[in-house]
């Protein structure tokens, strides 16, 4: 009952402080105290018992009590209490509802009577620990007390914390150390387009009647040779030769050269492409292989360019709409709740979220309006090509072509879109130790516009928003090798090691 | 473009809608559409579907209507006609066409060859008609008549200056949207459609409190009221607690706001802990006091014997209820009510409602801002007072539920706030008001049966469109119960379109249901003789209005309690923002929802024949010898 007249913000202020009082919680009752499962391949790094953990508003009981534990995989807390099954939220397969895997950790807090200090990731604490603010990438909050526990212990385990998070290497993350990892070959897989190979990439070709006469394959990248952004297999206009890409290469930010992703019969395309380095004012060599997009056009119509860089978010003011969204989500007391409440929709507003999602779907559906209306070849251009780009295109296709609408579909699309054409997943998911660029979240901002999407046309998606919520939970499960990379290239680096 | 089934084109519907439309659809009478509009202009889907299958019928019978002629109800006459007038569409630009007037609806058919506009209002739902431009007025479309809508919309008619059109279609509109301004009947009483249900005998109080379980030891039932004389407000038939004398009852009505003494609305089941209703104690400045109302207050608490406390809940903010002190009225002193807390629920009153109404109309129609369209929202208000009205409901369940505590809910008239909250309250603990049915007895009890001035609030048939009484406490109402059903999608047994049905023909006087104030009006103008409920018309197709999700077994929740926050509380696009096309949803699921419960009804039926058959073979098997 106390849960419910914090959530129907009664009058009278019935209440109390997270922090409960010592006398109430030594009423709980100890009972045996149970130890986290371990995956295949996962260690155990430390552990404490005599943890409280205060749950979330909503839940049935305001506290719990259990051990903690820190294994390479995930920070596990275990109430003793376990049978009593807490469904308030979708599950995962690896882990039980108080566990979440290291990666997912964003920031964490030293809680004392007044203050709140931030600790920094990948640094020792020496001094003692009342309670901890654990805050996550997926919006999630954890606070635990100490109070009751070893204090040795404690400060080990918060040691733990911050050294494991926030890993120095990719190879440090436990993708590499799970032993039952899922083999590609797997049966599985055999529906899903991943695009790493040319087979892929022809089928793609037939599948949308694109003219092969007017667009080709091309190997040029094979081993990575003119470009590490790029996937081995790409496909440009046919009139475009080898050696002219080689020469044009360097031009573009990233070496990302102008791609094909998606075309009609009518030879219209969706092409994507980065800008042209900044210190490069001779348009000349953009121009040439924009020309030759124009001359795979049936009616040789000059290609649309959506410019995805000027009035969209930096990376920066993203993630910080992103973190005022997951402060809102997320309000850190039954005080703060209320006072948000009543003006949950202006401060929602506030947070410029809403407005981002609209923007892309605006932008996505005036290019839709553009390939097929208008039957004009649209490219999309972004600074390096990796962010963005990836989030319109996406949404293009999935505006255009029912075949992305299904659950294969869907997963071929990211693996297309996302994955082989280079969204920078280790920096945008923030993955290992910050020095190595800004995360941002624009896979989450895709997921959202598909929500949208999927809210104003519930008959047309195969999949339901459980499986988008699934998508964004193992973005940040480290099991999965799908988005822990930059590039096709650093993929196949870690695969031959 | 074909080969892309892309969300810009309109998808086909399937084999299996086919099948359904002959089967469901093809019987029925063109005369039976409420609202055949065009699907580009409508909105509620169900209409948009009695449409269709009118437009099929009289495809199937090679005719086909012509600009002047309109689909008629029965009772319905054509009282004007005009030619060569334009509609000004907000979002599809000018139409020409035939508007055509009737003693029920605005109709206007477009001649444009691309695409047969089709706009079709009942009148009741016109609030105010305006002149726009006069004889002078230049400019293309300046000329001609604004009509301001009650539920969330406008429309603009361009004349022709030389046609001499607008005065006729002026004097006509406001005679028949505003019948009573005019001497004329309102509609219901022309109507004259007859249908297979009778919903005037689906509320019949002395039933509905027997299934409660009253008359039992501490409650009865009384017909002191019969000829509406110790309250004009309440019904013939009440239940009060089983020791209260009628005097009692006398003197307790005359320390109560029009006579609307303590009376009950429901009974739990099992700790016997009940809601009560009334109106104001009349207090005033002295601080009066009245030994009958104390003891007949303790009465409702000692009929409850789980509990030795009551809670009195005045909806309105403390502020105005001590106000209302200076009128004569105020709130109980819990000085005088032995083991009574008094409670307020800070709703507002029915000014600052409509005041909040106006300003979400203003923002919803006709076209949206967009940067600034969750902060103009929450300027208006509107989701915070649902919020108030729900969080009130809330704390009455908790009592009740969790405590099996008494609650007696009063505002000032108690006849506004108190039935939002009692009824909302009783929505919450029974499940038996989630049900089409039960519903429909819900509003029958707790708003047309208690008095909930309907007449005055909606001003039906009235020009008097700044009327002060005039507030959507109604509606609001019905935003509630769909935030419910928005957090408890399996425990309805109807859609959204269902409440969407109600609201429309709150306004539309086709039907006698929501006419005049109090029982005792309804019952002198012979409402229930001479005019058709809107429980009939619903009932006829209840199918309609059936929810998918429904879990109507013993796994559904007796209780369930929404979250009144406002994280929770969205608006409701489908009904306030349902002209604007942008702001529908996109999809037909109206359509695949029917699609499903009728498949669902098949393989029901099929594993009734696979269960029976199996049956006969064993008891084949039996008799049989080996």
């Amino acid at each position: 009952m106390f849960n419910l007249f914090i959530m129907n913000d009664f009058k009278s202020s019935r209440f109390r402080s997270y922090i409960g009082t010592p006398a109430e919680l030594e009423d709980i009752p100890l009972g045996d105290f149970k130890r986290a499962n371990l995956l295949d391949g996962e260690l155990f790094i430390a552990d404490a018992e005599n943890i409280i953990l205060y749950t979330s508003l909503g839940e049935p009981r305001s506290y719990r009590k259990g051990v903690l534990t820190v294994t390479n995989f995930k920070l596990s807390f275990i109430p003793c209490d376990e049978d009593e099954e807490y469904c308030g939220v979708q599950q995962s397969f690896f882990l039980k509802p108080y566990e979440i895997c290291l990666s997912s950790i964003d920031t964490v807090y030293h809680i004392s009577e007044k203050t709140r200090k931030r600790l920094n990731l990948g640094q020792n604490v020496s001094h003692k620990i009342k309670e901890l603010q654990v805050i996550c990438k997926n919006m999630r909050m954890f606070h635990f007390s100490f109070y009751q526990a070893n204090k040795d212990k404690v400060k080990t385990i918060v040691n733990a914390i911050l050294y494991h998070a926030a890993p120095k290497r990719l190879p440090l993350l436990f993708a590499y150390d799970y032993k039952d990892r899922f083999n590609s070959s797997n049966n599985v897989l055999k529906d899903i387009q991943l695009f790493e190979k040319t087979s892929d990439w022809l089928k793609e070709l037939d599948r949308t009647k694109t003219n092969k006469l007017k667009w080709r394959v091309c190997r040029a990248n094979e081993y990575f040779e003119i470009s590490l952004t790029l996937p081995q297999v790409f496909i440009v206009p046919a009139s475009v030769e080898d050696h002219m890409l080689t020469k044009a290469v360097g031009h573009f930010q990233s070496h990302y050269l102008p791609v094909w992703v998606w075309g009609t019969p009518h030879n219209t395309a969706l092409i994507r492409m980065a800008d042209l380095e900044s210190s490069i004012q001779d348009r000349t060599q953009e121009n040439v292989l924009l020309e030759h997009i124009r001359k795979s056009h049936d009616n040789l119509l000059q290609p649309q360019i959506i410019d995805l860089t000027k009035d969209f978010p930096t990376a920066k003011e993203l993630q910080s709409s992103f973190v005022k969204l997951r402060d809102l989500c997320n309000p850190s007391s039954g005080r703060l709740f209320k006072q948000q409440d009543n003006k949950f929709y202006s401060l929602l507003e506030s947070t410029k979220w809403l407005q981002y999602v609209s923007m892309c779907l605006q932008n996505a559906v005036n290019g839709a309006h553009y390939l097929t209306w208008e039957n004009s070849t649209v490219v999309l251009q972004e600074g390096n090509g990796r962010d963005m780009n990836c989030v319109i295109s996406s949404l293009i296709q999935l505006i255009l072509d029912p075949h992305w609408r299904t659950i294969r579909g869907f997963q071929s699309l990211i693996q297309k879109e996302w994955i082989v054409l280079s969204h920078r997943f280790t920096m945008r998911l923030g993955l290992i130790d910050k020095d190595c660029g800004e995360a941002a979240p624009y896979f989450l901002l895709f997921l959202d516009c598909t929500w949208q999407l999927l809210q104003q046309y519930p008959t047309a998606f195969q999949f339901s928003e459980t499986y988008l919520t699934t998508l964004w939970d193992s973005t940040y499960t480290t099991i999965f090798d799908t988005f822990l990379f930059n590039c096709e290239y650093g993929r196949q680096k870690a695969k031959r090691v | 473009m074909e080969p892309y089934d892309g969300f810009m084109q309109n998808s086909k519907s399937s084999s299996l809608t086919s099948k359904l439309d002959a089967g469901s659809w093809g019987k029925t009478s063109p005369s039976k559409s409420y609202c055949s509009s065009s699907s580009t202009s409508t909105e509620n889907v169900v209409s948009t579907l009695e449409r269709r299958k009118n437009t099929k019928s009289n495809v199937e019978s090679g005719f086909s209507l012509r600009p002047d002629e309109i689909p008629l109800l029965p009772g319905e006459k054509i009282c004007e006609q005009a030619r060569d007038v334009t509609y000004l569409c907000p979002y599809n630009g000018p139409a020409r066409g035939v508007l055509t007037i009737t003693n029920y609806k605005l109709y206007f058919r477009s001649v444009d060859k691309d695409g047969n506009k089709v706009i079709d209002v009942p009148l009741g739902v016109v609030s105010r008609i305006e002149k726009v431009g006069g004889a002078s007025s230049k400019g293309e479309n300046a000329y001609g008549i604004e009509i301001f809508c009650k539920d969330m919309r406008n429309l603009r008619f361009a004349h022709k200056q030389e046609n001499h059109s607008r005065r006729d279609v002026f004097e006509k509109l406001h005679q028949h949207a505003f019948p009573l301004s005019n001497k004329l009947k309102l509609f219901a009483f022309d109507y004259t459609e007859n249908f297979p249900e009778n919903g005037w005998t689906v509320y019949e109080p002395i039933a509905e409190l027997k299934r409660m379980g009253i008359n039992n030891d501490m409650w009865k039932i009384t017909k002191i009221n019969e000829n509406y004389d110790i309250c004009d407000s309440y019904p013939a038939v009440w239940a009060v607690p089983q020791h209260v004398h009628d005097d009692e009852i006398k003197a307790v009505a005359n320390f109560r706001s029009r006579g609307r003494i303590p009376v009950l609305s429901w009974i739990h089941s099992e700790s016997q802990a009940t809601i009560t209703r009334c109106s104001q104690p009349l207090v005033g400045v002295g601080g009066k006091k009245c030994r009958e109302d104390e003891k007949y207050i303790s009465l409702i608490m000692d009929a409850n014997a789980q509990s030795d406390k009551m809670f009195l809940m005045d909806a309105r903010p403390t502020a105005n209820a001590v106000a209302n002190k200076a009128k004569g009225g105020g709130y109980e002193s819990e000085d005088s009510y032995k083991n009574a807390e008094l409670v307020f629920l800070d709703i507002h009153n029915i000014h600052v409602m409509r005041e909040s109404l106006r300003k979400l109309k203003e923002l919803c129609f006709p076209n949206i801002e967009e940067s600034k369209w969750l902060s103009g929202l929450e300027s208006t208000y509107w989701l915070k007072h649902i919020k108030c009205i729900l969080a009130g409901a809330v704390r009455i369940v908790d009592k009740v539920e969790n405590h099996k505590t008494s609650v007696l809910v009063h505002c000032s008239d108690g006849w506004d706030r108190t039935a939002q909250l009692t009824a909302l309250a009783m929505l919450m603990l029974d499940p038996y008001y989630r049900t089409i049915k039960g519903f429909e007895v819900l509003i029958e009890k707790e708003w047309l049966s208690f008095g909930h001035k309907f007449q005055q609030r909606i001003g039906h048939g009235d020009d008097h469109h700044s009327d002060a009484d005039r507030s959507p406490v109604f509606l609001q109402f019905i935003d509630c119960v769909w935030q419910i059903t928005q957090q408890f999608p399996n425990a309805f047994e109807f859609n959204e379109y269902f409440l969407i049905t109600i609201l429309d023909h709150l306004y539309s006087c086709r039907f006698g249901t929501f006419l005049f104030n109090t029982e005792r009006e309804r019952v002198q103008e012979r409402v229930k003789e001479l005019t058709v409920s809107l429980w009939s018309y619903t009932n006829s197709q209840i199918d309609l209005y059936r929810n998918p999700l429904y879990w109507a077994n013993t796994h559904q929740q007796q209780v369930i309690i929404p979250i009144a926050s406002l994280r929770h509380i969205k608006l409701w696009k489908t009904y306030y923002c349902r002209w604007n096309p942008s702001m529908r949803i996109q999809d037909p699921v109206y359509q695949r929802i029917r699609e499903l419960l009728r498949l669902k009804e098949q393989l029901v039926k099929q594993i009734e024949e696979c269960r029976k058959e199996q049956q006969s073979r064993l008891s084949k098997a039996n008799a049989s010898p080996p």
